[in-house]
């Protein structure tokens, strides 16, 4: 199955899903969405806010792409 | 109700008189604490009219019933007055270890009355409160004037004080302790510079009781795992409000330019990254499990911040992305006791009637040595900080560019640009003080969250329960940061007073503390034409990034305006009708 490669940042103590790190580059099959990724990481949907996709906020249904910088973030309160 | 102290400290400024009296338990259950129960202080004690800066208006500190127990995130005091900027009622909160160790000299509350004869500082160490004479601390920084006070009274007293700009009565004047936490906005320093009165100093040795001290705690441990240290929070620790630098740039919503845009290329100089690198330390208020307290160094420049508010309205709204030139700015604010977010709004908004050709106050988008000189000028009210001391209202009222004064009843707009993020629009035309983050976050849903930013559906619901739900947490008191449910809140409450709490009861408590407040406001002649935002909201489209195109239509503002109101009970003209206010018991 054909498979595309991209990197991954988790924002702030999401990084423990990374054992610490912050950036990885991700392998995914070439038709995943962002929720797919979320899945493939064991990250539940309640411990994020959003996923932006090179640089832009982007549903968990947007097709991800070869190259893709894919950014998860935590949910926030206060401000 | 345990963990209340009963009393309350009156001091009379002029009169160089304090008395103790009791604290008004049936406001205590009607309101709990904090900016409930303070502004129904003020409320019965300041008449409608009175000029902020005069010595009938008072300056309430007010502790809640959380305050000084083991609840996590319950350090931070709530300052009630009129304020001086707007003219509306203002409460503001500052962490530290003040609101603490107020309640451990015994009061809940101390009210302020009336000016000094001569600049003057308060202290109080238990059942003694004496006026002291501030001749030497005057002109000083907020900083070096701590640190005198800390010298002569030792390191266990806590102060707060006010720096140059709130001696010079100016209306973006904070309050400050611990060098860098601030009671911000709205003015708030002006009125204890209006009273002659430098600082407040306190050392507390009393004790407090809780109600069921072992069971609080067992649930207090469950709750630090369930809803604390979880993802949910301990960003907070781990980046502190930078954080949201890119959650506002990657949503469209990072002022940019005096809010022409909402998308800033230079975010990566100024987000939580950038922050990491130039950290040197954390900090937290006394009993914070959180520590969202970043201590940066950049150059010669260190502080603890900058914070989101500071980075967006200092930084990208004023084309900065230089950090070390924001971390020198917000050092300066702290020191002269200055608001960055009032701050770095009108400075962004001198900068584009540059731009625009309204008027020359030799500031420029982008331009770093003339915008490190503004807070030393504004806080002194010299050459041009004469005029930016006027505030974004003022400043466009004399030279024009209303349209594009960012701004609510005469407060400037906190971080998040409404045409990205409609709610956030309604959250700042109906805060009680004008344009404020602080009343509703709805952001958190709505740009960062599922909910669509571009419609008007549900969001008049949405920010009338942050309301009331920030209301509870403000009046018990907790940080912003500890989003616990209303359930929760009432269990704890309950174990700590001793009176049963419902989230019902919660509710009503909110709702209530939003409706005093506008019955503050509508005597003081607010109604729903003040309920408003600046005209560059409904006409200028954003012009790139992620919301390029985008603006927020008056159909649809005035839509979600109308049903708030509805919702609320309140009539057409913005005033709770009657069965409202029996309802809530006003």
């Amino acid at each position: 199955m054909e498979r595309i490669k991209i990197v991954v940042t988790l924002a702030g103590s999401l990084n423990k899903y990374f054992q610490g790190e912050k950036v990885r580059a991700i392998s995914m099959p070439a038709k995943a969405v962002a929720g797919d990724l979320l899945q493939q990481l064991s990250l539940p949907r309640e411990s994020i806010s959003f996923v932006a996709v090179n640089g832009v906020k982007a549903s968990l249904e947007q097709a991800l792409q070869e190259g893709d910088k894919v950014k998860v973030y935590p949910p926030v309160s206060g401000g | 109700m345990h963990s209340y102290q009963g009393r309350v400290l009156r001091v009379n400024l002029g009169e160089n008189n304090a008395q103790a009296e009791p604290l008004n338990m049936d406001w205590a259950a009607q309101y709990l604490g904090g900016k409930g129960l303070g502004i129904k202080y003020l409320y019965e004690e300041v008449p409608a009219g009175t000029d902020p800066l005069s010595e009938r208006n008072k300056l309430i500190l007010m502790t809640g019933p959380f305050t000084g127990t083991v609840v996590p995130c319950s350090g931070k005091l709530a300052i009630i007055s009129r304020s001086p900027a707007t003219g509306t009622i203002l409460d503001c909160s500052i962490g530290g270890h003040f609101a603490g160790e107020l309640k451990f000299a015994g009061y809940d509350a101390v009210i302020l009355e009336g000016k000094a004869a001569k600049p003057a500082y308060l202290y109080i160490e238990d059942d003694e409160a004496r006026l002291l004479d501030a001749g030497e601390l005057w002109g000083l920084g907020a900083h070096r004037a701590e640190d005198v006070l800390r010298e002569k009274h030792g390191p266990e007293a806590k102060a707060l004080v006010i720096g140059p700009a709130g001696e010079n009565l100016v209306p973006m004047a904070c309050i400050s302790s611990e060098y860098y936490r601030q009671a911000g906005r709205g003015g708030i320093g002006a009125v204890m510079g209006s009273k002659n009165l430098k600082a407040v100093v306190i050392k507390g040795a009393k004790g407090l009781r809780v109600t069921n001290a072992e069971r609080l705690l067992e649930r207090l441990q469950e709750i630090m795992h369930q809803d604390t240290l979880t993802e949910d929070n301990l960003w907070a620790y781990t980046d502190g409000t930078p954080m949201i630098v890119e959650l506002s740039q990657t949503t469209g919503i990072l002022p940019t330019h005096n809010f022409q845009d909402g998308n800033f290329p230079g975010f990566e100089s100024i987000n939580a990254d950038a922050i990491r690198e130039a950290r040197v330390g954390k900090r937290a208020c006394v009993s914070c499990a959180l520590g969202c307290g970043n201590f940066t160094r950049r150059g010669a420049s260190v502080v603890e911040g900058p914070e989101y508010e500071t980075l967006a309205l200092c930084g990208s709204n004023c084309g900065i992305a230089d950090l070390e030139a924001i971390i020198a700015f917000n050092k300066a604010c702290d020191d002269l006791g200055l608001d960055t977010i009032s701050v770095g709004n009108v400075t962004a908004l001198a900068m584009e009637m540059a731009e625009k050709g309204i008027h020359d106050f030799g500031l420029r988008f982008g331009d770093i040595q003339s915008y490190l000189e503004v807070p030393g000028k504004i806080a002194v009210r010299e050459g041009i900080g004469a005029d930016l001391a006027l505030g974004a209202k003022g400043l466009a009222r004399r030279y024009g560019g209303e349209d594009m004064a960012m701004q609510v009843k005469g407060l400037e707009f906190p971080g998040y640009e409404p045409r990205g993020s409609w709610s956030m629009g309604l959250a700042y035309a109906t805060s009680d003080r004008g344009a404020c983050h602080m009343r509703a976050w709805p952001v958190a849903n709505e740009a960062y969250g599922d909910l669509d930013p571009f419609t008007s559906e549900g969001k008049a619901q949405l920010v009338v329960e942050l309301q009331h739900y920030n209301a509870v947490k403000f009046s018990t008191i907790l940080c912003d940061f500890w989003a616990l449910s209303l359930d929760t809140l009432a269990e704890i409450l309950t174990l700590v007073t001793g009176k049963t709490f419902s989230t019902t009861d919660l509710e009503k408590i909110g709702e209530r503390t939003v409706n005093i407040a506008r019955l503050f406001n509508v005597r003081e002649g607010f109604t729903a034409k003040d309920d408003t935002l600046p005209e560059r909201v409904f006409k200028d489209a954003l012009k790139t990034g992620p919301t390029a195109g985008r603006l927020l239509p008056r159909a649809e503002y005035d839509k979600m305006l109308k049903e708030y109101y509805i919702l609320r009970g309140w009539q057409e003209d913005g005033k709770p009708t009657q069965e409202k206010m029996q309802e809530l018991g006003l």
